[in-house]
């Protein structure tokens, strides 16, 4: 009976509760501030390329590939759709616009399961042959667009068939396939100054963005689902 | 999705026999001038003496190089890519010269 004060609360008091809220909102903007900033960086590092200029060391470097129509015109798709894709996606996760307008949300919604199953991933699937590094890059490459697909599918059918729960799972799956273009370009980056040789710091990069994203897309999904259980808990 | 995949394979099946497709990504080395090479003196001492200059030298043609070598890095919103990050040159090919058989005429 003395001792009892030494015993944890069973309800948390109000304090503990704001102190936990204000933390959880503190880590969210430490997480998505850095994502919203390079997302942004990446969509205004595409829009040059909408000049239709060859200059670009890119391009340059794949100058044979770039003769081809089909190549050509897969390209341009696809940084059109990945610009779209990711723009659209930094909105799609804000519980704040999904409150104040479920509209926004399945509008943006819409144009981003339309971009990623006609635009993006078929686009991503063509080029994937002709992707820079070994047979295993490749093969990562082609990995990505199928799973970037399927997962997107799997995401509009879970939300039609009413189950919120699971569309959010295959969601968070979808944007972690999408964020690889970004998570690629800090590793890059980040290896690039720390002296590494390109092709070396370009197929580990790659492996990185892929591989990271998806085991942190598959944490994040496991802690939810924890909380999801605690909630039924007596 | 299975006509992306289908063109896909079947224009990388075209390309992969071309000799361009091949050597697409591969990285132009920059080739180092030979140091020079003297000749030895019959002279112990001299030859001694020969060796500590063209060690300098070499030595110093080779903080020279390092020093042009190395640039420094700068951050900036243009490296935020996909591409090489070092300038790039493509590879040129020789082509084989083409050769023309005539027929002699009988």
């Amino acid at each position: 009976m003395l001792l009892s004060f030494l015993k944890p609360p069973t309800m948390p008091n109000s304090r503990i509760l704001t102190m936990r809220q204000s933390a959880r909102v503190f880590f969210q903007l430490l997480f998505w501030i850095p994502v919203a900033a390079f997302s942004l960086l990446l969509i205004y590092n595409t829009l040059p390329y909408f000049s239709f200029s060859k200059d670009f060391s890119f391009i340059r470097e794949r100058g044979f590939l770039f003769q081809g129509n089909l190549y050509n015109a897969c390209f341009y798709i696809h940084i059109f759709a990945g610009a779209v894709c990711i723009f659209t996606a930094l909105i799609q996760f804000s519980r704040y616009i999904l409150k104040k307008s479920k509209a926004i949300h399945r509008i943006s919604g819409k144009l981003y399961v339309f971009v990623v199953l006609f635009l993006g991933a078929p686009t991503g699937l063509y080029m994937s042959f002709f992707a820079k590094g070994s047979f295993w890059e490749r093969s990562l490459f082609l990995f990505m667009a199928a799973t970037w697909f399927i997962t997107t599918l799997y995401g509009l059918r879970t939300i039609h068939k009413k189950n919120v729960l699971a569309h959010k799972i295959w969601m968070m799956r979808s944007y972690a396939m999408a964020m690889t273009a970004v998570t690629f370009r800090v590793y890059h980056v980040i290896f690039y100054l720390l002296d590494w040789h390109h092709l070396e710091n370009y197929e580990l990069s790659l492996w990185l963005s892929v591989v990271g994203n998806m085991m942190f897309a598959e944490w994040i999904i496991y802690r939810s689902g924890k909380n999801y259980l605690k909630s039924f808990s007596i | 999705m299975v006509s992306a995949s289908i063109y896909g394979f079947v224009d990388y099946k075209k390309s992969s026999r071309d000799i361009r497709f091949k050597t697409l990504y591969q990285e132009t080395k920059a080739e180092e001038p030979p140091l020079p090479v003297t000749e030895k003196k019959a002279t112990p001492e001299i030859a001694a003496k020969e060796e500590e200059k063209q060690i300098l030298k070499s030595e110093q043609v080779n903080n020279e190089r390092r020093v042009k070598q190395k640039r420094p890095k700068k951050l900036n919103a243009k490296i935020y890519s996909r591409a090489a990050l070092e300038s790039y040159e493509p590879v040129q090919i020789e082509e084989p010269p083409v050769t023309i058989e005539v027929k002699a005429e009988k």
